[in-house]
């Protein structure tokens, strides 16, 4: 009967139930099996409200949902333009970093291809980048920047997982950095092959544009100089940058107005983070039967068998991982495989900060990954192609990330130098 | 249903207010602790430590927030029909069996939030009766209420969409 049930609610989870309600269904099914009351889970989803570091969330993606309105992409893109598009390859550079800078500032709430895909895309083709390479650029940029602060998978992450926040932001940065330093390597040695056209550089463009981004341009520094420092924590460099945030688009650009467009631009936000909390709150549920039921502990003891060595179960870790990150994006995937991934993880002796800077690139990948990947998607449609032409176009940027991805799961000294100078 | 339609407006309406007052809150009330904090440590300011004592109760008024603007996020998200969900055959399933599909998706929905709404009314009565007191001596079940008056949101607007829903599904079959 019980199994029945389970089978029935796996494959409506995957005709496309609700995930929330149907982590609460699963949540019921296992209380009832072991004969406890569900009063469990609404002590479980009252813990959203004990949790500080849990402030960061809406605050973030109000400050990513406010500049992704008005013109802060653009001010961007004519930036990095004016400092970059003088290499070759320099446009497919100027594409990757803003992207990857843009994820980063927005909180990577999903915001970037619909934010910067319109400006970009059309500038690589006028400036004769083949179609495939402009489509597979933008679809993979669009999970770039997912390790650099103040990114909201990261923070969900630390939530769930218990471990510092503030290192694991210090812990993404030569990780997410290198993956962007390869992908702008292609786009070079692209660039240099097909002898595209380049601007000279203009330092009087340049400095035009800095003035322009020059507000925006420091907000991740700024992010990053108050959590390294110990001034702030994350919670309160999201106060922070929110209130920044405001200040730059409404009294110095002047392009959103407090009673126009805030109220708006509020509800948006409040909607995302509604969609990913109601989901976190189920998933604390959720956990709290997995660990009573020691769920854990059973698969432990099922992989033990199996899988000996860290190296295998790392490579196991990155497949279910992938597959993840393809069905889900990417806040649900942390949410339901977290718990059941970090005991585990832990016996194999990996480092819990080391194990997110994995789940971030993996699950980004999958982003991207066919034939599923949500990026694929949502590309298809602000780009208007068939979605087997993406599958085509995105699959030299994913074989390159793979490859960083192996770099990063068997180097964890890229991940753990950087926090590990923050040890006193 | 039109009356149904109609209540449903209005709520989203209430809804979006109270999402613009509590974000509101929010930031002002979290930008406000950490300038405190800052001016207090960094410039040794007293009355900036005196006027944080004032403001005690808004630490854990705005962690509360959180939770008030989860549900009422989730709600407004539940109307648009917009839960993030996985999607791996939405464009495989015929067009003809897509409203047989969020039929099914919906009554399931609203049979789920409807226990998660029992189980949340239970917690608060049980908060009721022996819950204690948080910030400015309020009694905690005030905060906790979010937890059922969301799954009641929730779960009409699911009930919402499996009556539309099925009444289309109806109308198809006696046609």
């Amino acid at each position: 009967m019980i199994a029945a049930m389970v089978i029935i609610l796996i494959i409506l989870i995957l005709l496309g139930l609700p995930l929330f309600i149907g982590i609460l269904a699963a949540t019921m099914l296992g209380l009832y099996t072991s004969e406890v009351g569900f009063a469990a889970i609404p002590i479980e989803i009252y813990r959203l409200a004990n949790a500080p570091v849990l402030l960061a969330i809406p605050l973030f993606t109000f400050a990513g949902y406010l500049l992704s309105q008005g013109g802060t992409s653009a001010r961007l893109v004519r930036f990095s333009k004016s400092l970059l598009g003088c290499i070759p390859g320099g446009l497919g550079v100027v594409a990757i970093v803003t992207c990857a800078f843009f994820t980063a500032i927005t909180g990577a709430t999903g915001v970037t291809i619909i934010a910067l895909g319109g400006l970009l895309f059309p500038a690589l083709i006028s400036e004769k980048y083949k179609e495939d390479f402009s489509l597979g650029l933008m679809t993979s940029s669009g999970s770039l920047g997912l390790h650099f602060p103040p990114s909201l998978p990261i923070i969900l992450y630390g939530f769930v997982s218990g471990a510092s926040i503030e290192r694991l932001f210090v812990a993404g940065l030569l990780p997410g950095a290198v993956i962007v330093g390869i992908l702008c390597l292609y786009s070079v040695y692209m660039g240099n092959k097909w002898k595209l056209e380049r601007p000279s550089f203009s330092f009087r463009e340049f400095l035009c544009a800095l003035k322009e981004a020059g507000w925006e341009l420091p907000i991740p520094l700024l992010i990053i100089a108050g959590i390294y420092s110990g001034l702030s924590t994350a919670t309160e460099a999201a106060a922070l940058t929110v209130g920044y945030v405001l200040f730059v688009k409404i009294v110095v650009f002047r392009e959103l107005s407090l009673i126009g467009d805030l109220p708006q631009i509020m509800k948006d936000s409040t909607r995302m983070v509604g969609g990913i909390m109601i989901i976190l709150g189920a998933a604390l549920g959720f956990t709290n039967y997995l660990v009573d039921a020691f769920i854990p502990m059973r698969i432990l003891n099922l992989l033990e068998g199996i899988i000996e060595t860290k190296i295998g179960f790392l490579l196991v870790l990155n497949l279910f991982l992938i597959l993840v990150g393809c069905m889900m994006d990417i806040f649900s995937a942390i949410l339901v495989a977290v718990p059941l991934v970090v005991p585990i993880a832990d016996r194999f002796g990996i480092d819990p900060v080391h194990l997110g800077v994995i789940f971030l690139t993996n699950l980004g990948i999958g982003y991207s990954t066919p034939p599923v990947g949500l990026n694929l998607f949502i590309a298809s449609s602000r780009f208007d192609r068939p979605i087997v032409q993406l599958y085509r176009a995105t699959l030299p940027f994913l074989i390159l990330l793979v490859l960083t991805l192996l770099l990063i799961t068997y180097w964890p000294a890229l991940s753990l130098f950087l926090p590990g100078l923050l040890e006193p | 249903m039109r009356v149904l339609q109609r209540i449903n407006r209005f709520l989203a309406k209430l809804e979006g207010w109270l999402i613009i007052v509590l974000l509101w809150l929010m930031v002002v009330l979290t930008f406000a602790q950490v300038c405190l904090r800052s001016l207090y440590t960094h410039g040794h300011l007293h009355w900036a430590n005196s006027l944080m004592g004032h403001l005690d109760w808004s630490e854990p008024f705005v962690r509360l927030l959180v939770l008030w603007l989860t549900f009422l996020g989730a709600s407004l998200l539940t109307v648009q029909g917009r839960h993030i969900k996985i999607d791996l055959f939405s464009t495989a399933i015929p067009a003809k069996w897509q409203r047989i599909r969020e039929f099914i998706m919906a009554v399931v929905s609203v049979v789920i939030s409807a226990i998660m709404l029992k189980a949340c009314i239970d917690y608060v009565k049980i908060e009721i009766e022996f819950g204690g007191e948080t910030f400015l001596h309020l009694p905690g079940w005030i905060g906790q209420l979010i937890l059922p008056a969301g799954f009641a949101l929730i779960l009409f607007r699911f009930l919402l969409r499996a009556i539309d829903h099925g009444v289309a599904i109806a109308r198809g079959l006696t046609e």
